[in-house]
């Protein structure tokens, strides 16, 4: 045990930069996954980010002279589609609705569900049974369904689509909360909270969320990879982007009808699907074990 | 008035706390879920008691005793079953809201745990801050204000500005539970409930922490509401000594008298096992035999099934808390004159105060 004097100055070594070095080296070693995860979803980042620079077509530029070119031909290094779109433009161009497909569901249902899973959590009673049976109303319908309704009652579209999966999440990130948080309501801290005389509301969003942030923040990044192959198959079957806009799902099913003498046209999407996917899965696994050791399998 | 305080519910100047008759009943835990228990834990079952202005009253018990029930009754952290609380004269004793919040500036708590009491994403400034926001005990947007009072409150707690920036896991255990002092004090209560503080530091710490309690109170006149299970720590601290045993009180009195002269055969194993084992012993191991259960306590004085004296009255009577002595209380059938000692009395050990 150290020196437990009140004034003990700070224990800082004055390496610190040496110490920032080392730790690096060993959270690379000991976190593989996240470090993995970071370089997969880094990579479609930065191919989404650069698209206007880098891409060297417009992704909705039509050239039928070249149409269904192979990998590797001139001009097109990852060939072109039936109507003669170069499709290296379009997957980083897709690249981007994917990553807000991944990202945004998830923010918007992280952010609601954090709120309402805090107050049914803290508060219990009647707020509890409110928001949790609502939740396990929307939860007990399987969660493609229930895009696709939303989809197709609101229409396609990315925003549509952001809205559908949002509600597809807000169960599942309610829940997550609420545990969390029944937990977290009986830590000392929440009593000396209210004995300082903060009210409900105060305690939930001084002391309850903040507190709740770290795990269901991991949480939530181990759905997103799911996120992308769910919102890939909902523009796959036309629910979501609409052409010509570039869309990963969307290409898959554009290259359908030539898969058996093109087969990159629609393999090439899947396997950007399944980088980005894959790498989203790392990163939150990895996350997951970081942040929330309790959750850890 | 409809409660009955002993008081009568007149004011007393400098009485800070009163508490009649206190009971908390909760519904035992475990057993089958799904059939509606009407098993009780009485956690605290008819306490009664004061504490005047800059008084120090240690209560002292085995685990499960109910002292932190009693605390966390006394701070209002939860309700009463029954019987009655006076703060400064006013009674609290089901007070909800505003009226609730308002008697947090009268009477605070500090939590053994200096781990858990501390919010982990809050600075140590933000920590002891927060009382005074939440209050608004500063203008809006004052925020040299509260970060002067801040600094003054880690000095009076032996930290210093610097640590204001820190995180609780950047602290020793001593210098947490100096956050959790000065988090409490930061309001100005006259009362501080002192939910056994030092228990969980170590030796020194214990020491230092406990010397600040007693400057603490010199300077400013609390009063302490001071639980433990430590009979020297009581000893150092209390001014009277507040004996339970199962949710009851066994004996209160100054503390030279119950230290010295200790009627209650409880009390005198208590110091007798103080005094075999040490000032650290675990209180796991004070007695022979276990604590009677508190969801059926035993019939008659709830003592009876480990005391050297019980004679049948003990299991068929409850015996009357009595005034010995000058302020001394002591509920024992030995004392009615209905019960015989079996050991004679010249043979209690002697204690050294
Ligand atoms: N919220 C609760 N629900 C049910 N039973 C409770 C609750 N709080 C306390 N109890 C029970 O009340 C009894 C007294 O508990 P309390 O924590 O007051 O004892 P204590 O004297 O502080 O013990 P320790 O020295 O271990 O802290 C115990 O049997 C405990 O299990
Ligand atoms: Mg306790």
């Amino acid at each position: 045990m150290v020196s437990l004097s009140p004034n003990s100055t700070s224990d800082r070594s004055p390496s610190r930069v040496m110490l920032a070095l080392s730790n690096g080296r060993r959270f690379a070693k000991t976190h593989k996954s996240i470090v993995v995860g970071a370089i997969m979803v880094g990579f479609v980042v930065a191919m989404a980010a650069l698209a206007p620079v880098l891409s060297p077509y417009s992704p909705t530029r039509i050239h039928p002279l070249d149409r269904l070119a192979g990998v590797g031909s001139p001009g097109y290094l990852l060939g072109a589609d039936q109507q003669g779109r170069d499709i290296l433009s379009r997957l980083m161009w897709g690249a981007r609705s994917s990553l807000a497909i991944a990202v945004l569901p998830l923010t918007i249902a992280g952010i609601l569900g954090l709120v309402l899973g805090s107050v049914a959590g803290y508060i219990g009673k009647l707020p509890e049974t409110l928001i949790m049976r609502s939740m396990d109303v929307v939860f007990g319908l399987p969660p493609i369904l229930l895009a696709i309704a939303v989809a197709a009652t609101l229409g396609p579209g990315l925003v549509n689509l952001v809205i559908s999966l949002s509600i597809v999440l807000l169960p599942p990130m309610t829940r997550v909360t609420f545990q969390v948080v029944t937990t977290l309501k009986e830590q000392p801290f929440v009593d000396a909270a209210k004995v300082s005389g903060a009210t409900t509301p105060q305690i939930i969003f001084d002391q309850i969320i903040p507190n709740s942030l770290a795990p269901v923040i991991a949480y939530g990044a181990s759905l997103a990879g799911s996120m992308v192959v769910f919102g890939a198959g909902i523009s796959f079957i036309g629910l979501g982007i609409q052409p010509p806009q570039a869309d990963w799902g969307r290409m898959i099913n554009d290259g359908r009808e030539v898969l058996d003498l093109h087969p990159h046209v629609s393999t090439l999407p899947g396997l950007a699907i399944f980088i980005l996917a894959a790498g989203f899965n790392f990163l939150g696994d990895g996350l997951r074990d970081l942040l929330d050791p309790r959750m850890r399998m | 008035m409809e409660r009955l305080f002993l008081s009568g519910g007149i004011k007393i100047k400098n009485l800070i706390l009163e508490v009649v008759n206190l009971k908390k009943h909760f519904p035992a835990r475990g057993g089958n879920p799904l059939v509606r228990s009407e098993r009780t834990v009485k956690a605290v079952d008819g306490v009664s008691f004061d504490i005047r202005e800059g008084e120090v009253v240690a209560v002292v018990g085995e685990s499960g005793c109910g002292k932190s029930t009693l605390g966390r009754l006394v701070i209002r952290l939860i309700e009463p079953s029954s019987g009655g609380i006076r703060l400064s004269n006013e009674d609290v004793t089901h007070v909800q809201g505003e009226e609730l919040r308002s008697l947090r500036l009268k009477a605070q708590i500090v939590f053994q745990d200096p781990f858990g009491s501390l919010n982990p994403r809050m600075t140590v400034g933000a920590s002891i801050a927060y009382p005074l926001q939440v209050n608004r005990l500063f203008k809006r947007g004052d925020k040299e204000g509260v970060e002067q009072r801040v600094k003054e409150l880690l000095e009076r707690v032996g930290l210093n500005a610097a640590h204001a920036k820190r995180l609780p896991h950047e602290l020793s255990g001593g210098q947490r539970q100096r956050v959790g002092i000065a988090r409490a004090i930061a309001v100005n209560p006259k009362l501080l409930v002192l939910d056994e503080p030092v228990a969980a530091l170590d030796l020194s710490a214990q020491a230092r922490v406990l010397n600040l309690f007693k400057e603490l109170q010199r300077n400013t006149g609390m009063a302490y509401l001071f639980i433990t299970h430590d009979l020297s720590v009581a000893e150092y601290i209390a001014d009277r000594i507040l004996v339970m045993y199962a949710g009851k009180v066994m004996e209160l009195g100054p503390r030279g008298g119950v230290f010295k002269t200790p009627w209650h055969p409880y009390t005198e194993a208590l110091l007798a096992a103080a005094i075999l084992e040490g000032p650290s012993s675990s209180d796991a191991t004070i007695l022979d035999g276990d604590p009677p259960s508190t969801i059926d306590p035993p019939p008659g004085c709830r003592f009876n099934t480990r005391c050297p004296h019980a004679g049948p009255i003990c299991a068929a009577e409850e015996p009357a808390l009595v005034e010995v002595q000058d302020g001394h209380m002591v509920a024992c059938h030995l004392l009615t004159g209905k019960l015989q000692r079996r050991i004679p009395a010249s043979t209690r050990i002697p204690v050294s105060a």
